[in-house]
């Protein structure tokens, strides 16, 4: 582009500054806590890695472009660091046996008792779904994210996110009739 | 398969769009944690004079630049606080001179909730305060709200920062020794993290060496078995562990001692 084109794109696009850490802590805390969780961090460690989380945001605040919405860019360091995370101690979840851990019942404070059921419901739905599949998952049907834009934000082709995706919602929609089928029978 | 999933799940979908609100706890003990870490990675990264160190308010550079001091800025007065954190007495250009051969020796006092009760939690007022104080203040700042105790362990900071230079154990000296304590495994943690493991063994045997039968012996303990296991270092770290689940029984840490050991290939 021109300078002149560079200037014209200047007057079109409004400058939005890089939020600092402690605004990007305070309005999105909550976000990064439940991306950890949702990502399969055990309540024991979700501290631990939400700092770490932060420590890299921080890290790399200057690489983030504020044209682009925040969540899917926090989304993917918690996903780094969950990542990491896994590859050293090792988590084994399996969905249908006894080794799903309890997930931390938080709940919203407006949550009906249905809602209460179904959030508890899809937070254990999700750990029968592949790690690097669920990331797609929740941030496509999650936060709404393109899937080229997760492709991207991930670091994996597009059609990698794509088939991520359709065998994460097949993962995960079988979790869901599944552990219906458990609370029903019992 | 997507029809079909938004058919089967769509108030699944809004469960899976849901935010829930994080403990208050966890949020003010990471925040206070992450201020702590980052203004000290900051002294050593860059050496500042102690005045200089969480200067919170400088604007940054440019519109791209990454904000400094982060978590000092008075825009994290928004959360609710059961947190005290008391950051003050950095090891200064005097200090330095004082102790001589010890090099940008900086350190941050933070009392952490973690001893507290969850009590203390609801008790926080409506403002969270900033977590490092003024630039170039010694004085230790009792933000509103918080327990006599944690304002007590800020009135001695200064003994937290080097404790050498005082006897270990004397009256009064309890909360010090457990915020010295905590910074040095708050500083091995974030070495832990960012890779560096040999690091991380160096303060956790500072920490040995200094507080040997110290409150927090425990989780450094712990925190040695992973170091060694991201040091490479299986055989130190298996008889680390075994040592470990020797002595601590029934600790918290065996979790993790034992997914760092599971972890060694």
């Amino acid at each position: 582009m021109t300078d002149s084109g560079d200037r014209a794109q200047s007057v079109l696009v409004p400058l939005r500054a890089v939020p600092d850490l402690s605004a990007i802590f305070d309005q999105h805390f909550d976000f990064v806590w439940n991306a950890l969780q949702r990502l399969g961090v055990r309540p024991a460690d979700l501290e631990d890695l939400a700092h770490e989380v932060f420590l890299k945001v921080q890290a790399r605040l200057g690489d983030y472009d504020p044209a682009r919405p925040i969540r899917p860019w926090l989304f993917g360091f918690a996903y780094r660091v969950a990542a990491a995370h896994r590859r050293l101690v090792r988590h084994r979840v399996e969905v249908f046996g006894h080794a799903i851990e309890p997930v931390d019942p938080v709940r919203l404070p407006d949550e009906s008792a249905e809602a209460q059921e179904d959030s508890e419901l899809v937070r254990n739905a999700l750990e029968a779904v592949d790690f690097d599949r669920r990331a797609v998952l929740l941030l496509h049907d999650g936060e709404d994210v393109p899937v080229p834009a997760i492709a991207a934000e991930l670091g994996i082709p597009v059609n990698t996110a794509y088939s991520r995706l359709r065998v994460a919602r097949e993962e995960f929609g079988a979790a869901i009739r599944a552990l219906r089928s458990r609370r029903r029978a019992s | 398969m997507m029809q079909r999933l938004v058919g089967l799940e769509s108030r699944f979908r809004l469960a899976l769009r849901a935010v829930a609100p994080a403990p208050s706890g966890s949020r003010e003990r990471v925040r206070t944690r992450l201020a702590a870490t980052l203004s000290a990675l900051d002294a050593r990264s860059e050496g500042t004079p102690e005045g200089e160190l969480h200067d919170a308010h400088r604007a940054p550079s440019s519109a791209n630049a990454a904000p400094r001091g982060g978590l000092g800025s008075s825009s994290l007065s928004s959360g609710k606080l059961a947190v005290l954190a008391l950051v003050g007495g950095i090891a200064g250009a005097a200090v330095l001179h004082a102790v001589g051969a010890r090099k940008s020796v900086q350190v941050v006092y933070v009392d952490r909730p973690a001893v507290q009760t969850p009590a203390l939690a609801p008790a926080a007022s409506p403002a969270a305060p900033p977590i490092p104080i003024a630039a170039g203040s010694r004085e230790p700042i009792a933000t509103s709200g918080g327990a006599p105790d944690i304002a007590q362990g800020a009135a001695h900071g200064a003994e937290a920062a080097f404790p050498s230079a005082h006897a270990h154990g004397g009256a009064g000296s309890g909360s010090s020794d457990f915020a010295a304590e905590r910074i040095l495994l708050d500083e091995a943690r974030t070495a832990l993290v960012q890779g560096e493991s040999q690091r991380a063994l160096g303060l956790l045997g500072r920490h040995r060496a200094r507080f040997p039968g110290g409150v927090l012996g425990e989780e450094r303990d712990a925190m040695r078995v992973e170091a060694l296991v991201a040091a490479h270092r299986f055989g130190e770290a298996r008889m680390a562990a075994q040592v470990f689940r020797a002595h601590n029984r029934h600790s918290l840490f065996l979790a993790t001692v034992d997914s760092a050991v599971e972890s060694i290939p």
